[in-house]
């Protein structure tokens, strides 16, 4: 190797150094506010109530989910944590979808930073708003097809859905007559080991209370978690950073030479930068005056929900043919819709 | 016990409806992109054709301070091909080939194109583009030819008003559109008008006036109103608005206070008014009145005439020897005070500059003769040019470039005779052109329209023995007055057109 190619390579070496601690730094506050959010809904709030609820028609439960985003402001990283939890007690998988896809984008923070970049064209904080919400709808659609959530979910993460769907489809069955080791908890039904998650082992009247020993619990879920994502995050963006420095930004952009292929260009830019749903405005908004409104839409709407950051956390959740069926549908509505606008606005 | 092995082989509900789903999106997306090549004629399924997404002006009326309008595109353009394609023309008037010249400038997928001067009012212009290709970034190719685009707009009618003099016209608010050749007589009979100032929109205007039939015989009796004018704002000139002209409603009684004068800001937002108390006629200064609020006093110290400055910053205002410049806040510290000026002329359009007169009372060697100076808000100076005569008026024009001012020379006779003159001053050059002398110097008022291509001015006669309510600043009674238009030729080679109007009246005004 001669040396020049060697500096070349050390140079590729830290700008993708850079830009992946950059990934980690930027998404990995959001991750923890997601876990500090799920664990939160598991210790301080009455899921099994919360999510009796939730509408079960498909498309009411995707608004739902896409609605959610409001009251949690997490970037697509946090989204993930909240969507697991969702999916693992029993949620509508509509609702867990909608709010997966939409939460990124339809939250206070996203929407008012889209204003504040492009607020001399209204229409795009508007339509980045109502795309979303359409495709979040779609695809939660498209996915309450599978009433039960399990074979698109991983094994591991499957099996901690089993137990409690089960549980729920067959109250009738005295638990008696259920196989596996149990434990008799203080109100005097027994608990079922496998199915038991650190919540369980609290008394559940006082649960919703504060108590020292509720709030190690609250911590010990939280820890499990951030090794669980947080492995998943790093991987992502070693991917991602990787990705940018053999293909970089400039070459993705220089293949957008028409209508469609910007849009196309600008999608695939928005997966590649990984950029948080937070600050991605700012950054499209330097393209705003060469690029086609169309494709700068298509970057904020598929941006948020596609990105290869968030491929390995959504991995720790959904089996990779699922994930495929994710990115391909929300893809093609995000060129449909994107398309349709730049040919007739 | 489920088996995990056994969700991996088989097709499950979500694999059905999402492959269904890819399916459905894949054909809609391939509709999407043949109907953009399915054509019959010239007409397609789908016009694929980059288009012009916005034009500023369309179907808009547009004023002398709108100087630029962008067109914006949904598609990068090639910049060549879209400024070489442009049109701009009257259509009533095909023999103007370039009526609105002026600069490109782009900012990406969006073109501004900024006027060389004010678009002359009373016509209706027509933008046209076509044949420009679409070319993105990178690329030197150039891409589909674009839809065609055509939009229209127009200017405001050329519209005067004055004061008339003459039977019912007498001391009322008179409206003269000269695109149409439509008077219109704006203000009552009992009311007699003493000096008015029209609103940005010219939708209507202020004036102040007092009650002819009113006991009250002083002219301090006067009050402050508001009329409408009646002048379209839509498209069509011919449609009528929504009020009708000649509403009229009154702004600043003189219960408490005597009005002495008055001045209303560049946009229309600010009222200044010069009042003195009733009860202590010591008590003399100015009033703020903003549009539905009580009048509050700004506690200055007395002066003479004033002016709001354009930005609604501050006011000039003449006070002993010297310009003081008031906040607008009331109670507050004068500004600022230039003891070296005697008079505010007028602020440029933009208003960073202001032409005042310096007496030279301070320099021996300048004794009789008047400097008229720029003033700018970063309070640097710039002598223009000296006189020995009077400075009487002077008012830029709307591009801020030349300034139109009544001059006067001395005569050598052996009485003290002054020969008044409208000069165009070149702000540049500094070149003085002398466009027209005139027999009457008296109080005359110069109104320079808002595209800068006519002057109105008025010649007054005065009758010593009168009793009229009209007077001059002297307090003559005014027996009879002509209205003048005058025209500067765009040829330096040639005179300017001058031309008398058949209206009887005073202070003519253009409408913005």
């Amino acid at each position: 190797m001669n040396p020049l190619q060697n500096v070349l390579t050390l140079s590729q070496l830290h700008s993708a150094f850079t830009l992946f601690t950059s990934l980690l730094v930027e998404a990995l506050p959001f991750l923890l506010l997601g876990i500090l959010l799920s664990s939160a809904l598991l210790f301080f709030v009455d899921e099994q109530q919360l999510i009796s609820r939730m509408p079960q028609n498909p498309i009411l439960g995707s608004l739902f989910g896409s609605f959610v985003g409001f009251l949690f402001p997490v970037c697509e990283c946090g989204n993930v944590p909240v969507a697991r939890r969702l999916l693992t007690q029993g949620a509508p998988t509509s609702v867990a979808i909608g709010f997966l896809l939409a939460a990124p984008t339809i939250n206070p923070i996203v929407i008012w930073a889209t204003w504040v970049a492009f607020r001399d064209q209204p229409q795009v904080v508007v339509l980045r708003i109502v795309f979303c919400m359409i495709i979040a709808t779609v695809v939660g659609v498209i996915f309450s097809f599978q009433k039960d959530p399990r074979p698109m979910m991983q094994p591991e993460l499957a099996k901690r859905v089993l137990y409690r769907l089960q549980a729920r489809q067959a109250p009738e069955q005295p638990s008696l007559l259920q196989s596996g080791t149990y434990l008799l908890g203080q109100s005097g039904s027994p608990l079922r080991l496998e199915t038991a998650t650190p919540a369980d082992f609290t008394p559940p009247k006082p649960i919703k209370r504060f108590s020292a020993q509720n709030f190690r619990l609250f911590m010990d879920n939280m820890v499990q978690e951030v090794r669980e994502l947080g492995g998943m995050l790093v991987l992502g963006s070693a991917i991602a950073a990787s990705l940018q420095v053999l293909a970089p930004r400039e070459l993705v952009v220089s293949l957008g030479q028409g209508p469609i292929s910007s849009i196309l260009a600008m999608m695939l830019l928005a997966a590649v930068v990984s950029i948080c749903s937070t600050v991605d405005a700012f950054f499209v908004l330097a393209f705003a005056s060469t690029f086609t409104t169309g494709s700068l839409l298509a970057f904020m709407v598929f941006g948020p929900m596609v990105d290869l950051k968030a491929i390995g956390l959504l991995l720790s959740i959904f089996k990779p043919r699922v994930i495929a069926y994710l990115f391909l549908i929300a893809g093609q509505l995000t060129l449909l819709l994107t398309l349709s606008y730049t040919y007739f606005f | 016990m489920l088996k995990p092995d056994k969700f991996a082989p088989t097709l499950f509900p979500i694999d059905l409806a999402a492959i269904a789903s890819i399916g459905v999106c894949s054909i809609l997306i391939l509709l999407l992109l043949i109907s953009g090549n399915v054509c019959q004629g010239d007409r397609c399924w789908i016009d694929t054709r980059p288009k012009v997404a916005e034009f500023s002006w369309e179907n808009e009326v547009i004023r002398a301070a709108d100087n630029a309008f962008v067109v914006e595109f949904n598609r990068p353009m090639d910049h060549q091909g879209v400024e070489d394609n442009l049109k701009l023309t009257i259509p009533d008037k095909p023999e103007i080939t370039d009526p609105l010249p002026g600069r490109f400038s782009w900012a990406g997928r969006r073109l501004a194109y900024t006027l060389n001067f004010p678009a002359p009012y009373g016509d209706r212009y027509q933008i046209t583009l076509d044949n420009a290709q679409e070319k993105f970034r990178g690329s030197d190719e150039l891409g589909q030819e674009m839809q065609p685009f055509e939009a229209v707009f127009r200017t405001p009618d050329r519209i005067f008003a004055y004061i008339g003099l003459e039977r019912e016209e007498a001391g009322r608010l008179v409206l003269y559109n000269l695109t149409r050749q439509r008077k219109t007589l704006l203000t009552p009979p009992n009311l007699v008008v003493t000096e008015f100032h029209p609103y940005p929109d010219g939708q209507s205007i202020l004036f102040m006036a007092l009650d002819g039939s009113s006991t009250r015989s002083s002219v301090l009796e006067q009050q402050l109103y508001r009329v409408t004018t009646g002048v379209a704002l839509a498209m069509d000139p011919e449609e009528r608005p929504a009020t009708g002209a000649g509403q009229v409603s009154l702004v600043l009684d003189n219960q408490t206070h005597q009005l002495l004068k008055f001045d209303l800001s560049a946009d229309g937002g600010i009222i200044v008014a010069q009042r003195i108390s009733r009860e202590n006629p010591a008590d003399v200064g100015l009033w703020l009145l903003r549009e539905g609020r009580d009048p509050v006093a700004l506690e200055n110290q007395p002066g003479g005439t004033f002016q709001i400055a354009p930005d609604n910053a501050l006011i000039a205002m003449a006070q002993g020897e010297g310009i003081a410049l008031l906040s607008l806040k009331p109670g507050e510290e004068p500004l600022d005070f230039l003891a070296q000026f005697g008079m505010v002329l007028d602020f440029s359009p933009n208003g960073t500059t202001a032409a005042m007169v310096d007496f030279n009372r301070n320099d021996p060697n300048l004794l009789y003769t008047r400097s008229l100076y720029l003033v700018t808000n970063q309070r640097t100076q710039e002598k223009v040019f000296d006189t020995q005569g009077s400075i009487v008026n002077c008012q830029f024009d709307p591009k801020g470039e030349n300034l139109y001012c009544l001059l006067t020379t001395l005569l050598e006779r052996q009485e003290y005779t002054e020969q008044p003159y409208i000069a165009q001053v070149n702000l540049d050059t500094k070149e003085i052109k002398p466009l027209t002398t005139l027999p009457n110097y008296q109080d005359i008022h110069l109104s320079v329209a808002p595209d800068g291509l006519a002057l109105l001015f008025d010649q007054i006669v005065t009758d010593p023995e009168g009793d009229g309510w009209l007077q001059t600043d002297a307090g003559e009674s005014i027996s009879d007055s002509q209205i003048w238009l005058l025209i500067p030729a765009v040829d330096p080679e040639k005179p300017p057109v001058l031309e008398t109007l058949p209206f009887i009246g005073i202070q003519p005004q253009w409408l913005p």
